[in-house]
């Protein structure tokens, strides 16, 4: 019984590590990030309602910035 | 019972190594990787021969907005050094073909661009980054390779392109 639960988890542990190579490539290459690069897809993509935000955070929260990261998404950086 | 799962076990595990094969492209004795001239090659029309040439070529998209930064610097460089054997082939991996048309027609670029939609060759070569760019010399050898652009490292690749050219073919 214990050796067969051994076994068990042995092969619990190959899948585990297995699984893990499905992380070896993520997302699209550098040359396919044109849908990504738009405005749109930004995660803040609405310039004023943002600049808004921040005017709010800036002056009754004395805080600022912590937004994501700014770039056109070429993976240049 | 135990002797089966052993077995199972075993299997599964062989195919689990099998799988990791496929997923390996590259295999023993396998030759030197692509360069991006040959790749560039076949696209190329007869009349566009670069042998014997330093040539610079520069995988680009109309999103990318180092590239557009690029674009007046490849231009000037085209328009010192062309009559001197300095080739420029730019590589545009848009998949909007129009977009593409659009960012050539406002940078006004006169050196040979051509189109791979696709990416093949971009995957060929395995880009890292936009823009990426290829210096090759006159004899062909690979000279370097730049990921992005960066204005304050233009002045360090165009006297690298000078002394290519001042290199002659010693053959």
């Amino acid at each position: 019984m214990k050796q067969l639960r051994l076994i068990a988890g042995l092969a619990l542990a190959m899948f585990a590590v297995a699984g893990l190579s499905g992380c070896a490539t993520m997302g699209p290459q550098v040359w396919e990030r044109d849908v990504l690069s738009k405005p749109e897809m930004q995660m803040d993509g609405a310039v004023q309602d943002r600049a808004i935000d921040d005017h709010i955070y800036f002056s009754k929260e004395a805080s600022s910035g912590g937004r994501s990261f700014g770039g056109g998404g070429c993976g240049c950086n | 019972m135990i002797a089966r799962v052993r077995s199972t076990l075993a299997v599964l595990s062989l195919a689990l190594v099998g799988l990791s094969v496929i997923g390996e492209e590259v295999s023993a004795g396998e030759v030197a990787a692509p360069q991006a001239t040959d790749l560039v090659k076949p696209y190329l029309p007869d009349s566009l021969s670069l042998d014997g040439k330093v040539v610079y070529v520069d995988f680009w998209a109309s999103w990318c907005v180092p590239c557009r930064q690029s674009f007046p610097w490849i231009e000037e460089q085209y328009d010192l050094y062309h009559k001197r054997g300095f080739e420029v082939v730019a590589v545009n991996v848009d998949t909007d073909h129009e977009a593409a048309l659009k960012f050539l027609e406002a940078t006004m670029a006169t050196f040979p661009v051509i189109f791979d939609s696709t990416g093949s060759i971009a995957e060929q070569l395995g880009l890292q980054a936009m823009p990426t760019s290829y210096l090759y010399g006159r004899d062909g050898r690979l000279v370097s390779e730049h990921l992005g652009f960066r204005p304050e490292e233009t002045d360090s690749l165009e006297s690298v392109i000078f002394q290519l050219l001042e290199e002659r073919t010693s053959e």
